[in-house]
């Protein structure tokens, strides 16, 4: 059925877009310092997400036209460069983390240093770009990207108080270290709301074809893709809260993580973990790696495509093979991968604003959505997201010097 | 002569005394037989006000006929 | 029909259904006594860095002319124009565009030269 396809879909763009190597930094290290605490954050970006994603697919599905088509076509060249420029910067930023994450699961299972791993990991994601078609990438990733449940199963094997968990729902203010805290609330948003996976998602749409038919069916993706993708990151931040927190690591060295599975699972555990942190990065590689090839080729307007052959279309293929290529030379170069996904997480939400605020004006637009403009629950939701948006914009910076 | 209309996006549109006249948000017009001509521009006074108007807000906007806007220099347009 | 709002930024779809770049520019022909036209439509990086600061256009076309590089600009008569609607179609070949070369060069050094460069999964169609 063409539907699992498009669920797929769903699943792929969460593996890769919510759950990759900042989304399990920044829950790990919440659940470790905080225990449960701090999973309101997490619902409260999941919300954000799902309804932006929703966004996206619509304005795919209805106007066939990707995000970055209609942004560049409504709002012009001199506004869009802004948006693109920061992106492709942090894009790559990015990329290089998450190919720095598959290094690190394969570091953890080998003992070899990461840095050995970062020329054979990118070649890997290329080959998956350059011979895979753009189903062959969806299906695989997201079949693989299972894996992760591991999470949620040594969450619940820990027996966490239910009660702690369920207050961890309700906004609360710090218990101490508050900087930290709300860095680290600042944090898990800028893992969870990446622009890469909205642009990813409204390209992924139209290369699926979808049409005003899919409205439905892009509701229930949008909801149980990212909402699959925020139970897994709920897992590692309870399994965390459960292992690490009790026993005092703090996970300020990444050599630490494994032991929220190992803990819970065992040895088996303790593979499961590399496993799934390796499988949730390669899918972020994917997903970052075509984001970037597709905003630009949709800024200048040239032809792309991922099923289509490398050779009809140099300059997309040109642009994900380039971005790999320069991403695992930023990985080779960094002295700790998590350090580069904090960084480019915070740089991630310095620049969420000047996608966002256009966006949701773009979605009351009815050359582009015709009668499937925003209905007042999307604008409402899209009103906070942007007030969210531009405060946390300002307060990045000053948390991440009082509280990284 | 040809002008690049592009760069006259935006701009602020300023009269002989050099006082402003809003800026330019867009240039309509319609086909003559092959050619296609300019009827009408609009203006937008204020640069909030531009923003807002380039966001999709409903502003206050004028409209000026074609012979009053003189687009020599694109980047500094005239209002003659 | 507005030119900034419905021409200009828009896709330019040429007469195989293939994308041919975002219209950058629109050049207008002044004329004594008349209402102005349009000459013609304008792609280009040259057209783009322009719009952004005319010092990076001049530091452009400086640093084409170092490597020894001319590129013609893109220009698509409005006679050429078909239908303005979502998208601009015009009766143009884009394979035969010269800012093309481009997407042939690389073709033909970058990416064809790589194994499974041909590897196509479309299903058949477009």
């Amino acid at each position: 059925m063409k539907n699992i396809l498009k669920v797929a879909l769903g699943i792929l763009t969460s593996i890769g877009g919510f759950l990759d190597v900042g989304a399990i930094a920044t829950t790990a290290q919440a659940g470790a310092v905080f225990g449960p605490r701090l999973l309101w954050v997490l619902a409260f970006s999941t919300l954000c997400v799902i309804f932006l994603v929703e966004m996206s697919g619509r304005l795919a599905a209805v106007s066939k036209h990707t995000l970055a088509d209609a942004l560049r076509e409504r709002f012009g060249f001199r506004f869009f460069i802004l948006p693109y420029a920061s992106e492709m910067i942090v894009d790559l930023l990015v990329l290089g983390a998450e190919i720095g994450g598959v290094c690190l699961a394969l570091q953890f299972v080998t003992g070899i240093a990461f840095r050995w791993f970062a020329l054979p990991v990118a070649l890997l994601v290329w080959l998956f770009l350059w011979l895979g078609s753009f189903s062959f990438v969806e299906d695989a990733t997201a079949i693989l990207g299972l894996v992760t449940i591991a999470f949620v199963i040594g969450a619940i094997r820990m027996k966490p108080g239910l009660h702690a968990v369920a207050a961890g729902f309700v906004p609360s203010l710090p218990p101490h270290d508050r900087p930290q805290y709300w860095y680290i609330a600042l944090s898990i948003i800028g893992a969870v709301i990446s622009p890469y996976l909205i642009y990813f998602y409204s390209s992924g749409a139209v290369e699926d074809e979808w049409t005003v038919k899919d409205l439905r069916v892009n509701r229930f993706v949008a909801t149980i893709g990212m909402g699959f993708g925020s139970v897994v990151a709920m897992g590692v931040m309870v399994v965390a809260a459960a292992t690490l927190l009790p026993a005092g690591i703090a996970l300020d060295r990444y050599e630490q993580a494994p032991l929220m599975l190992s803990r819970s699972l065992g040895l088996a555990g303790f593979y499961l973990f590399a496993a799934s942190l390796g499988i949730a990065c390669f899918g972020a590689c994917v997903e970052s790696a075509l984001a970037m090839a597709y905003l630009t080729a949709q800024t200048f307007g040239w032809n792309w495509g991922e099923s289509v052959a490398p050779k009809h279309n140099a300059r997309f293929a040109s642009v994900y093979t380039g971005a790999i290529l320069l991403a695992a030379c930023v990985t080779l170069v960094v002295s700790d991968p998590l350090k580069l996904t904090l960084f480019s997480m915070a740089l991630t939400v310095v620049i969420l604003p000047l996608l966002l605020v256009p966006m949701i004006m773009l979605m009351n637009d009815g050359n582009f959505l015709k009668q499937h403009r925003n209905g007042p629950l999307s604008n409402f939701m899209g009103i906070v997201i942007v007030v969210t948006a531009i405060l946390l914009s300002i307060l990045a910076i000053p948390l991440q010097i009082l509280g990284g | 002569m040809i002008v690049h209309l592009e760069l006259a996006a935006g701009r602020e549109v300023r009269d002989a005394e050099g006082r402003r006249a809003g800026r330019l948000v867009a240039v309509h017009g319609e086909e003559h037989g092959k050619d296609f001509v300019i009827t009408h521009y609009v203006l937008v006074d204020g640069y909030l006000g531009f923003l807002l108007h380039e966001l999709g807000f409903r502003r206050k906007t004028h409209r000026v006929s074609w012979e009053r806007i003189d687009l020599r220099d694109p980047l500094h347009p005239r209002l003659l | 029909m507005d030119l900034l709002l419905d021409v200009l930024d828009q896709q330019l779809i040429d007469k195989h259904g293939r994308k041919a770049g975002k219209i950058d520019g629109i050049a207008l022909e002044l004329r004594e006594g008349k209402p102005p036209r349009v000459a013609y439509l304008e792609m280009g990086t040259d057209v783009l860095a322009r719009r952004i600061s005319p010092r990076l256009e001049r530091w452009l076309q400086a640093l084409r002319a170092r490597m020894g590089r001319e590129v013609a600009p893109f220009h698509v008569p409005w006679s050429k124009v078909k239908k303005v609607h979502l998208t601009v179609d015009a009766d143009i070949d884009a394979s035969k565009e010269p800012s093309y070369h481009v997407e042939r060069w690389l073709a033909q050094h970058v990416i064809g030269p790589i194994p499974g460069s041909e590897i196509d999964h479309q299903r058949g169609k477009r």
